[in-house]
């Protein structure tokens, strides 16, 4: 235990102070906070320009019930959110569109190529009966992150019901008909308490256990991949024959797994301390709470131990550390793969995919963490998925301390898989 | 050469053989390492001295054949009292050279003060004092392998085991790795070197084990060895009419001694000893300032054994 102890810490030295791990320390929060902070400020300010834009689109009505409809319109928005702390605050927003009337289809052209009008509404003799219109817009058009707020039907709704009543109803009537409603959503409590909805406590769900997946991924993967590639590297330049006279396999295995595992949990928790918990108490609807904390510790600890074996064994077997790299890239995939399906899952927390993801022990920690923030991961599925990965974990050390064993002393050329199955017997 | 080696073997190889796959490394060799003994391991690139160096630090497990480490089949405790230095010089670039000895030394069972203590011991002896916080790949060729040096003395090993261990050295540092290596055997403790340096094993090894592909060639104390080489030639230093002598076949110019006189090698005819060669130069009064039998060197007995130089 002695040199297992001796092992572990000088790796954890020897990865702390590594300036890779440093600059991933710091410059990781930084770098994703300043990446967010960024794109949705462009994102705002973008999508808010996008909808205060004067637009002008055709209309050829070949019904002519619409002759004496206004040829402008306005139109007053819901303001877009400052920030994420502060979601309906400021001015707001007027929608103004024009409307230019052609004859027909060849009269619209000139003006929709040259981007005079943004698309052409035709409304055809059967509109009463049918309800149907045509949008003609140009082959190329620039991407328009309002779209869903201004599509030129969603626009031209009022105009059209206006049109439709206009002499034939009450004005004020015609106008609340012609009005979207204006929906006020509130968050009922248990204890009977009401409070307005917000942006954050709608994101909930999904930033927090997303945090920590985040906070997982980078802590194991930063130091699982020092492991891989430390050991590659010391297998090339042959340090391991000289540490392996003084120690065993076994000893040097679990040594320097332990070393990792300590310099992956001190980044965790200083995400935890610098990121996450200010960012709790600063926003306290994001509801964090020592629970999740401990299930995001659970899958971390249990996380680790399953990759870095995985990994450690990759190294053991790279005689390059670009070979390390790129089989540690197949199984950094691997784990990734929940973000990647993050849209099904979150749509589906308790779906077929995310449950079967659950208990996969490549995908388990991630998907675990997204489900339980769903509030889609009942207790025992929770126990089930860590009991799995326990095992899993205690199965790859089993294995993959047998192949470390062997394949520390080969080099030349990398084995095949018929080699590794032999040196897992040999082990 | 100094030193009397005695006592029961710290090292035993008992007919170990080693293949790898269809290749044989390693066959059927035995040789034993008694304490206050530095033994020399010798054989061409691809002789099996490095598998062997594996197989003696318990790296490599022999297919056949038995391996003790202190008079015991290898153990952890035993392997604890062993120093490696490995032929390549395979220390982390980024370790530090001083917290790289302890590191080491904890693992050899040490404390980590005795560990720091002796590593600081150890980098003044090979004069590295100032550079106990370089990392190891900001020093010299020479200056690392003076460092793997220290890392297979940490622990104070009774049984050392050094891959070519002048390799990268200048000739002042050479000598203060021969000086050290004897120091070693000269406290009872003994030394395994593999080396292609072979002036180096003619200086200090007490036996020597001449290998070739994977089997063994020669083997005994280097003087013994080395006489039974010897073809009868003399070599003298003088002026006169050597060739002229009676008892003399041939003569040829030697290799040069060192004090600048190239020495002549004499042949005799058959049955002629050196001292009737000796009186003959005395009765013909030829001017003499060295006459000495001719004992080859390591090297001309590595070429005609083996049949190639050293590092062929």
């Amino acid at each position: 235990m002695r040199k297992i102890l001796a092992v572990a810490r000088y790796e954890f030295l020897g990865a702390v102070t590594r300036l890779g791990y440093l600059i991933t320390l710091v410059g990781m929060p930084l770098f994703v906070g300043g990446l967010m902070l960024i794109s949705s400020l462009a994102a705002m300010s973008t999508v808010a320009e996008s909808l205060a834009r004067k637009r002008t689109i055709g209309i050829i009505d070949e019904t002519g019930l619409f002759a004496d409809a206004p040829n402008a319109l306005e139109a007053e928005l819901t303001p877009m959110p400052d920030s994420l702390t502060r979601p309906s605050a400021g001015p707001p927003l007027v929608r103004r569109t024009e409307l230019k009337r052609f004859r027909s289809l060849d009269e619209a052209q000139t003006d929709l190529q040259s981007g005079a009008v943004t698309s052409v509404i035709r409304i055809p003799r059967d509109y009463l009966a049918s309800g149907s219109l045509e949008e003609y817009v140009r082959g190329k058009r620039e991407f328009d992150l309002s779209a869903g707020r201004t599509s030129a039907a969603g626009i031209l709704r009022p105009w059209l019901v206006c049109g439709l009543l206009q002499g034939r109803v009450d004005p004020t009537l015609a106008a609340r008909v012609a009005d979207s409603p204006r929906l006020h959503r509130f968050v009922l409590e248990p204890s009977g308490a009401k409070a307005p909805a917000d942006t954050l406590r709608e994101l909930r769900p999904f930033m927090v256990p997303l945090g920590f997946a985040l906070l997982l991924l980078v802590s194991v993967f930063t130091s699982a991949s020092y492991l891989a590639t430390g050991l590659a590297e010391e297998k090339q330049n042959r340090a391991l024959e000289l540490l392996l006279t003084s120690l065993t396999p076994d000893q040097l295995f679990w040594g320097k797994l332990l070393g990792l595992w300590a310099a992956a949990l001190l980044q965790f928790l200083l995400y935890l301390v610098a990121v996450a918990l200010p960012a709790g108490l600063l926003f306290q609807s994001l509801g964090l709470s020592p629970i999740q904390a401990v299930v995001g510790f659970c899958y971390f600890v249990l996380g680790f131990f399953f990759y870095g074996a995985v990994l450690l064994t990759v190294g053991a077997i790279g005689n390059t550390q670009k070979y390390t790299q790129q089989l540690s890239a197949v199984f950094t995939l691997a784990a990734i793969l929940p973000m990647i399906m993050i849209t099904s899952l979150l749509a589906h927390p308790a779906g077929r995919l995310a449950r079967t993801l659950t208990y996969i022990p490549f995908t388990a920690p991630v998907t675990g963490l997204l489900r339980y923030g769903a509030d889609a991961l009942p207790p025992w599925e929770f126990a089930l998925s860590l009991l799995v990965l326990t095992a899993s974990a205690a199965l790859v050390i089993r294995i993959c301390a047998k192949i470390f064993r062997v394949a520390l002393l080969a080099t030349g050329t990398t084995p095949t898989p018929a080699q590794l199955f032999r040196w897992l017997r040999t082990g | 050469m100094n030193g009397k080696s005695s006592g029961a073997a710290l090292l035993e190889l008992r007919r170990v053989t080693k293949r790898f796959g269809s290749r044989l490394a390693v066959s059927d060799v035995s040789f034993s390492l008694r304490p206050g003994e530095i033994f020399g391991l010798l054989g061409p690139n691809g002789a099996g001295k490095t598998t062997l160096l594996r197989i003696a630090v318990d790296l490599l497990r022999p297919d056949e054949g038995a391996v003790e480490i202190f008079g015991r089949a290898p153990r952890p405790e035993a392997l604890e009292r062993m120093g490696y230095l490995p032929e390549d010089r395979g220390l982390p670039a980024r370790a530090r050279a001083l917290n790289l000895l302890i590191y080491l030394g904890e693992l050899k069972g040490m404390s980590r003060a005795s560990a720091r203590e002796q590593g600081r011991a150890l980098l003044g002896r090979m004069e590295l004092d100032a550079r106990e916080r370089s990392k190891i790949g900001e020093l010299s060729k020479g200056n690392q392998q003076k460092v793997q040096m220290a890392a297979a003395l940490m622990g104070d090993p009774m049984l050392l085991l050094v891959d070519e261990p002048f390799s990268g050295l200048d000739p002042m540092n050479r000598s203060l790795v021969v000086q050290l290596l004897q120091e070693t055997v000269a406290q009872g403790k003994a030394v395994l070197i593999s080396t292609h340096q072979l002036q180096h094993v003619e200086q200090l090894c007490h036996r020597m084990l001449l290998l070739n592909q994977g089997s063994m060639v020669l083997e005994g104390e280097v003087g013994p060895v080395r006489k039974s080489y010897a073809d009868g030639s003399v070599l003298v230093r003088g002026s006169g009419d050597f060739a002229a002598l009676p008892g003399v076949q041939r003569v040829a110019l030697a290799a040069d001694g060192g004090n600048g006189e190239l020495p002549i090698r004499l042949y005799l005819k058959p049955g002629v000893t050196t001292e009737t060669i000796l009186q003959q130069v005395v009765e013909r009064r030829l001017s003499l300032t060295s006459f000495a039998p001719h004992v080859p060197t390591l090297e001309e007995i590595f070429v005609r054994a083996v049949g190639g130089r050293p590092d062929a």
